[in-house]
């Protein structure tokens, strides 16, 4: 059996989902988080559950709004759970009247009663029950109080079909009866259902019964329709008129079921919503909130971890696991591969573990506690001067910790041209793989301003990605279109939640350094081992070397012409985590002298910067340019990301290591 | 001598593996990076473009 969940974005279908299913699926306090439906086993293995894209009616905007609807027309599910937001109903109850209508086996889930008790509000669930026809279950979904009750009842004994008509008025009454008998039948879906759908301009619906029969007597009957209802009735629309309606409709049922007792003091997310969606202080705030995160992914937190874990692995784990090769009488080539290749260029990687573990834990910090959707505010406002606007921030800033859902998360915005915009510049966010690196360099040539010159990366790649936004929406027009977020309440984050949505985000990490990272370090080893004389060569005469001597003299003006900076560029391409773990290999030397050391002597403060300027800008990763290409559905623009990247980095670094070099700074 | 032909055809077996099935999967790109790619049995294909 299956069972759909519907509801409002941001009203906690996935928490919901991850409670009933026992899966951990992404879960942010923003809304459009999930742009794919999603598919889990029921824990009482009673079916499966379908998580679907928030929306606010059936009639949808955008891509991942659509997928919403065409599951309703074509899934095969057999009831519908429809988690509602009990302390916006007014809002959430329009897309339940939708559902209602439709006439599919339903069950309410009233989530967050703890929200709306909070706000005053109290709902009588037995009257709202009786009023909408179907049960209902208050929850709250965060803690997952009141879902095992939600859970035993699910099934299709318990779930019920509303009976619930609303009254459009005599003349679209008139009209949905006309169009009712010219409608074939069609399977599990009600005619009045799809006879209101088509007089809403439902493109879905519309699409699916075009394929079937003409459309054009209806679209008569409709547009005859709406002259009479804005003559009658001065509305705009027709659209507009059964919007009013519904609104009527659902304002009675409140008016029976819910009383709300006014709160007159002003709640500590008022007070905390002047300050941080303030045009000024707002972004103070985010650059000081950013910096302080950085300070303890870096300075406080992260290093002593990291550097214990580096003494752990280049002491006793490479020189046990040495002494346990000799007794074996392993072949120098296997030892070199297992500790050159393996430990040094791997476990270079796997020091930056922790740092990467903290900065996601205090990500999920602010996602969850429902600061990230003020970002998105502050944002709009400088977006908005640039043709994108505040929804476009969110796809950055889930790129923020990988650029694939982030790409992915453009699928949100409505129009066509913002939305290839927001894919375009998205990889120019800088990725938690990029950390490595920073990583690595920050901690050699900026001891003392590690989170400031971390700050700057990633402050670049939005002021990049700001100004490419600029010159992109000169080629690409774009519409002008209005920015709606909800603020969700601020709130505490749950321990669980944030341990879970941390380990959910770092452990990618680690599995990609147990098979991408290896295999690809493997394979750059066997390339710096071998030459045209024959194994076990000089790094420089390998065949490593020999081919990415043919393209480095190209950075020497950036500042690193040197064919091990151009070999471990090339790696980066299948992922960013491979730049580092290369460079352990290809620097490695055996007297046990660590990377960073060599590194310092290789690089300048200056040209350091310059390299992970152009880390930060060059070509995206495999995975993401494969996303691109999947998204815009087009080859054409999946290669234009990879050029204008190159060509941003190569000129952005071009200009900092020249201008550096010019003004004498970091020599 | 067998030790290492046996730790070399594991390491560079297993190294080419992941490589050859890392580089598929990132291909795929949509699908790689959700999180209940595993379990989810909707195989992302419900709002492909048409």
């Amino acid at each position: 059996m299956e069972f759909a969940l519907f509801g409002n974005p941001n009203t906690g279908k996935t928490s919901l989902f991850n409670i009933l299913t026992d899966s951990y699926a992404y879960v942010g306090n923003w809304s459009g988080v999930t742009v794919e439906k999603k598919v889990g086993d029921l824990s009482n293995n009673k079916g499966q559950l379908i998580d679907l894209p928030g929306i606010y009616t059936i009639n949808p905007l955008s891509k991942d709004e659509a997928v919403a609807t065409e599951y309703l027309m074509n899934g095969s599910f057999e009831g519908i759970i429809n988690i509602v937001d009990a302390s916006q109903l007014l809002r959430n109850l329009q897309l339940t009247i939708q559902l209602l209508e439709f006439g599919a086996p339903m069950i309410v889930g009233l989530n967050m009663i703890d929200v709306a008790k909070s706000k005053g509000i109290r709902i009588d669930q037995e009257k709202l029950e009786e009023r909408l026809g179907v049960p209902i279950i208050p929850i709250i979904a965060r803690t997952g109080k009141g879902c095992d009750r939600l859970l035993d009842n699910l099934s299709v004994h318990q779930l019920k079909t509303s009976s619930i008509k609303i009254d459009y008025g005599p003349e679209i009454e008139k009209l949905i009866e006309e169009i009712m008998r010219l409608l074939p039948s069609y399977s599990k879906i009600s005619r009045r259902w799809l006879a209101i759908q088509l007089i809403d301009a439902n493109f879905v619906v519309r699409n699916k019964l075009n394929e079937i029969m003409d459309l054009s007597l209806v679209d008569y009957l409709i547009k005859d329709c709406e002259k009479k209802i804005q003559q009658r009735y001065g509305e705009k629309s027709i659209r507009q008129f059964l919007f009013k309606r519904r609104q009527q409709f659902i304002q009675s049922i409140l008016a029976d079921c819910v009383t709300k007792q006014s709160v007159n003091k002003k709640s500590y997310t008022e007070i905390i919503d002047a300050i941080v969606t303030n045009s000024v202080f707002g972004v103070i705030t985010f650059l000081g909130l950013m910096f302080l995160i950085f300070k303890l992914t870096f300075d406080w937190l992260g290093s002593p971890l990291s550097d214990f874990l580096d003494g752990l692995i280049s002491g006793p784990i490479s020189g046990g696991m040495e002494i346990i090769l000799e007794a074996l009488h392993v072949t120098p080539f296997i030892q070199s591969l297992i500790l050159e290749g393996i430990i040094g260029g791997v476990g270079g990687v796997l020091v930056f573990v922790p740092q990467i573990f903290i900065l996601f834990f205090f990500i999920s910090l602010l996602e969850d506690s429902g600061y990230m959707s003020r970002i998105a505010v502050i944002m709009d406002r400088i977006l908005e001067l640039v043709g994108l606007n505040g929804k476009a921030f969110i796809p950055l800033i889930i790129g923020f910790g990988c650029n694939v859902p982030g790409i992915m998360a453009a699928r949100t915005i409505e129009h066509p041209k913002e939305r290839l915009l927001t894919i375009l510049l998205t990889p120019m966010m800088s990725c938690s793989a990029r950390l490595t690196v920073y990583s690595l360099f920050v901690s050699v040539f900026f001891e003392q301003h590690k989170a400031l010159i971390v700050l700057s990366l990633y402050v670049l790649g939005i002021v990049v990605a700001i100004l490419l936004a600029k010159i992109f929406s000169l080629f690409i027009k774009t519409e002008e279109s209005i920015f709606v977020i909800e603020l969700p309440p601020y709130r505490v984050p749950q321990v669980r939640t944030l341990l879970r949505s941390t380990w959910d985000k770092g452990k990618g990490f680690v599995k990609k350094a147990g098979t991408f990272i290896l295999g690809g370090t493997v394979v750059i080893w066997l390339l710096s081992y071998v030459g045209p004389a024959g194994t076990n060569v000089e790094a420089d005469e390998s065949f490593l070397a020999l081919f990415s001597q043919w393209i480095a003299p190209l950075f020497a003006p950036l500042g690193f012409g040197t064919w091990q900076a151009a070999a471990s560029l090339f790696t980066g391409f299948l992922a960013k985590e491979i730049v580092v773990s290369s460079m352990n290999v290809i620097y490695f030397v055996p007297d046990g002298e660590s990377l960073q050391h060599i590194v310092s002597g290789v690089f300048t403060p200056l040209s350091a910067y310059s390299f992970m300027v152009f880390i930060l800008l060059y070509v995206p990763c495999l995975a993401t340019v494969a996303t691109i290409k999947k998204e815009t559905d087009s080859k054409k623009w999946m290669l234009f990301s990879i050029i204008y990247g190159l060509m941003v980095a190569y000129t952005i670094s071009f200009i900092i290591y020249q201008g550096g070099r010019l003004l004498g700074i970091g020599q | 001598m067998i030790v290492s032909i046996i730790l070399g055809v594991i390491i560079f077996g297993y190294a080419f593996w992941a490589l050859y099935s890392s580089i598929k999967k990132s291909k795929k790109g949509v699908c790689a990076s959700c999180e209940i790619a595993e379990s989810c049995k909707g195989n992302c294909t419900t709002s492909r473009r048409k």
